[in-house]
């Protein structure tokens, strides 16, 4: 068997392994040491690699990011930041016709503006907002859609950790990837709108009324706002003006989230140590991840597969655009049954090469990674944030949730095609800041 | 019989001086000279292994065979390399990589145990590049300088700057542009390559300070099981030959970038004056003090300078 | 321990904003703060690991178990086994790794203090790591054998605990 032949051997063990259960980060660590043993025959230079790709993870300062935004996102839900900016939001919009909805993902967009995360964006604003668009006979479809779609939004819309993670394996700059996805994170937000009004003028009885507040009620509402806003505009605003680095605005949002968590007396010591000890498992699970993937990555390198792809698909000579929805197409279907964010890492090594091949920006593909990603999140039948609203509502069926939906899904891809045919949506904001 | 297959790589750029010139210039002498006995596959842009740092430890465990390490990555791994970071000594690559070397075959460097060295590159001079206008050593005082290391921050503690650590190259751009830090020192072939220029539009250019090392070890033992023609192609171009090539190249990119800038009319090439860059040399001066002791007998500074000036007598 | 580890991780952001105010306002950082940055991530990192190991926190696809709950179970045992010998190789390797720096006298590159205790101490809760696995593993060889079906508590419990 030829070095190619394992590779290809390798990569089936890899799916096998995972479609067994196998977590992921261990399935990609166990076939990618022994694909590694195979090809070099060197027992010792492969348990070296245990020890090389761990240390090389844990003095990695870019990856260390993720565990600040990581604390920053839990401490923000449990000072109560998720709620302040939905009632802004409601307090403005909430009286239009489906007006909860669309606070709903303005309140998931300002969240994601302070978390990382989809999941836990998604998570704690169904705490809030659910009860909320129930008490206004919101059809359970159109709200278990408008969060789980509306969750995505923690990703896409920066801090982001899926965005770390991208650049460190991609060797890009995380601030490039940040400024690159501030318009396609809000060209999200404004389709999920659109997606509600369409859905709404099909289906005007899905969404019940919400009475219209006074100015000076409005007034008031608004400054409850002052804390999210206060942050995201320190520690953003301090990283894109160039005040101070990614890590050090992460320090920042940590401790003045932090700080809001105790001034509203929200944090108890059980608190605190929850968020603690809950952060630690998604921390050691993404660094597994990674270590993982790059353990894996010498064995395809040393299989010459990678290289043989690319070469492969450079010399059909098939114009590059096709290539790329070519590549966005597999993510697609990827997405649908097998875990976006190890998809992503995983295939890294093969089409990073092809897409800089092709002459195009390695930001701007970061981003497209992403949303395909988000949309993996939503897509039957194994969509993340969808079993994240299932979880906390076990009573809504998920034909329901999927149905709900269907509407974010089409704003989603719309999204992602209007960035794939124009990229400087994605490349023109960090271009003009360099 | 299949030839011996020797894995070279690079955590570095495929697009670098030492990738796309010197390390294939290397691997068609060895090849060639080995009649088929060695096969060396080249691993750039860290296909192999992408974390600079790591690159000692993967040539150590003999998961690559050669590497392409920068000894400042590891600080305290080789103790007598920090020497040629003092300023004022070298005027060019080739000059502090052959000293350097003379250095490394007269046992004067240590942590080289279990390693062969193939060629090694003393990167440099270093000099100053700043965003902030540098027109005087008094300018110097209270900028945020990137430091690479402990002799460079000393250095730029003694001219009055703030020291930032921790800053990898690559990023120096980045942080230079966003006003985290207001200069760095580097050498001029590098400008270029980590995009300093597009920030940086001041560059003193006759206070050297300092050069860097970048190195080629290879496992011992691979080297020890390599047969006999094969070690004979090795031996012939490792070492002397290698490290030429390597420093040559390096000083032929240092005179490229020099030549841009001063076809730039963005950038201010900054000279000091004779008095100025005397009186900074004596600023300096205490820093060559810990290398005097740093040896129980040897005096470590004495013998770079006499190594250097043997190579200067060759040339 | 994670705690601990995290602890520190405040206790390092409210020094950068000591570091940053010094820096900007009164152009002294903090000295070698960059060498404090590089120590305590690896601590802080390392520390989640054995809190992560008791709480099953780890993305699985959990799909052939929906068959039939013994085949779940001993899936979930085969993939707890291949992560109790990650774990065991990592720890070990760090321990070789740890040897090695402190042999050759690696120091950090501002402050030059030896960087060999931190690689100690993330040994250290590595190997905590194995004997949490194998109590991990023992109890899944439990559940394979058991009777009748154990609850499937390896689902997630509080999904803002997860990421991504
Ligand atoms: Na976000
Ligand atoms: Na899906």
């Amino acid at each position: 068997m030829g070095p190619i032949e394992t590779g290809v051997a390798g990569l089936v063990c890899l799916v096998l392994a995972i479609l067994l259960q196998v977590p992921v980060g261990i399935a990609m660590t166990v076939v990618g040491a022994a694909g590694y043993f195979i090809l070099t025959g060197s027992l010792a230079s492969m348990l070296s690699l245990f020890g090389t790709e761990t240390v090389n993870m844990l003095t990695n300062r870019d990856f260390a990011v993720v565990m600040l935004f990581l604390l920053m996102g839990g401490f923000a839900g449990v000072a109560g930041l998720s709620a302040d900016i939905y009632r802004v939001a409601n307090a403005w919009i909430g009286h239009f016709r489906g007006g909860l909805a669309m606070a709903t993902v303005l309140g998931c967009a300002g969240f994601g503006a302070i978390a990382g995360s989809s999941i836990a964006t998604a998570a704690t604003m169904a705490r809030i907002a659910l009860p909320e668009m129930e008490k206004r006979r919101y059809s359970l479809s159109l709200c278990a859609g408008t969060l789980a779609a509306g969750g995505t939004l923690g990703s896409l819309i920066p801090p982001s950790i899926i965005m770390v993670i991208y650049a460190v394996q991609v060797e890009q700059f995380v601030i490039d990837l940040f400024l690159a996805a501030i318009i396609p994170g809000l060209l999200s937000v404004v389709f999920f709108i659109a997606a509600i009004r369409i859905q709404l003028l099909l289906d005007p009885d899905a969404a019940g009324n919400e009475p219209r507040r006074s100015f000076p009620e409005r007034l008031r509402e608004t400054r409850h706002g002052i804390g999210p806003i206060l942050i995201i505009v320190i520690v953003m605003g301090g990283i894109y003006s160039g005040f101070f680095t990614v890590n050090e605005g992460a320090g920042v949002g940590l401790v003045l989230t932090l700080l809001f968590a105790l001034m509203r007396r929200s944090m108890t010591g059980a608190t605190f140590f929850a968020t603690l000890y809950e952060s630690a498992g998604s921390i050691a699970m993404l660094y597994m991840i990674v270590i993982g993937a790059n353990i894996f990555g010498y064995f395809l390198t040393l299989s010459h597969m990678p290289s043989e792809i690319s070469g492969w698909i450079q010399g059909q000579g098939l114009p590059p655009l096709a290539v790329i929805f070519a590549l966005v197409m597999m993510y697609i279907v990827l997405g649908c049954v097998f875990d976006a964010l190890a998809g992503m890492v995983l295939t890294l090594p093969f089409v990073v090469p092809i897409v800089a091949e092709l002459g195009y920006d390695l930001v701007w593909w970061g981003i497209v990674n992403v949303m395909v990603i988000e949309i993996g999140m939503i897509t039957p039948p194994i969509g993340i944030n969808v079993f994240v609203i299932k979880g906390l509502r076990p009573d809504i069926p998920l034909s329901t949730i999927f149905r709900g939906i269907t509407p974010f899904l089409i704003a989603n891809i719309a999204a992602l095609l209007l960035v794939l045919l124009f990229p400087q949506i994605a490349t023109w904001l960090p271009d003009a800041l360099r | 019989q299949s030839p011996v297959v020797i894995k070279f790589a690079s955590a570095f750029a495929p697009t670098s001086i030492n990738n796309q010139e010197t390390i294939p210039a290397f691997i068609k002498a060895v090849e060639e000279a080995a009649g088929g006995t060695i096969r060396i596959e080249h691993y750039p842009g860290g296909t192999l292994g992408p974390n600079p740092i790591a690159q000692l430890k993967l040539v150590e465990d003999g998961v690559v065979d050669i590497a392409e390490v920068v000894a400042a990555y590891t600080p305290g791994r080789f103790p007598e390399l920090e020497i040629f970071e003092l300023p004022f000594v070298f005027d060019s690559t080739v000059e502090a990589s052959l000293t350097a070397l003379e250095m490394y075959e007269a046992e004067l460097l240590s942590g080289f145990d279990n390693l062969e060295l193939v060629g090694i590159a003393e990167v440099g001079p270093y000099y100053l590049h700043t965003s902030d206008p540098v027109r005087s050593p008094a300018d110097i005082s209270g900028l945020k300088l990137r430091v690479g290391g402990p002799v460079q921050g000393a250095m730029a503690e003694a001219l009055g700057a703030v020291a930032v650590g921790g800053i990898p190259a690559p990023q120096i751009a980045e942080n230079i542009s966003r006003g985290v830090v207001d200069g760095s020192p580097m050498d001029l072939g590098n400008v270029y390559n980590f995009r300093i220029a597009d920030t940086a539009k001041y560059h003193v250019i006759n206070v050297p300070l300092g050069n860097v090392a970048v190195m080629f070890p290879m496992n011992q033992a691979k080297y020890d099981s390599l047969p006999p023609e094969a070690k004979a192609a090795f031996d012939e171009f490792s070492g002397e030959w290698f490290t030429r090539v390597l420093a040559e190249n390096l000083d032929k990119q240092n005179e490229q970038s020099l030549a841009s800038l001063q076809e730039d009319p963005e950038h201010e090439l900054v000279e000091f004056s004779e008095a100025d860059v005397a009186a900074m040399e004596e600023t300096l001066a205490p820093l060559v003090e810990p290398f005097r002791t740093a040896r129980e007998g040897v005096d470590l500074y004495e013998e770079m300078i006499a190594a250097r000036d043997a190579v200067r007598a060759t040339r | 321990m994670a705690i601990l580890g995290l602890a520190a991780l405040l206790v390092l952001s409210i020094l950068a904003i000591a570091d940053i105010a010094g820096r900007e306002l009164f152009g002294r950082p903090i000295s070698g703060f960059s060498d404090a940055t590089d120590l305590i991530i690896v601590v802080a990192a390392a520390a989640c690991f054995p809190a992560s190991l008791a709480n099953r926190q780890h993305i699985a696809v959990r799909f052939a178990g929906m068959l039939h709950w013994r085949l779940r179970e001993g899936l979930d045992l085969l993939g707890h086994l291949l992560m109790l010998a990650v774990f065991t190789v990592i720890a070990w390797q760090l321990a070789v790794y740890t040897i090695d720096v402190a042999n050759s006298g690696q120091t950090t590159w501002i402050l030059r203090v030896p960087v060999w205790p931190v690689w100690a101490a993330a040994t250290t809760l590595f190997t905590i790591c194995v004997p949490v696995q194998l109590a991990q593993v023992i109890d899944y060889i439990a559940r394979f054998v058991s009777p009748t079906p154990v609850e499937d508590v390896a689902r997630v419990r509080d999904p803002s605990a997860t990421v991504l």
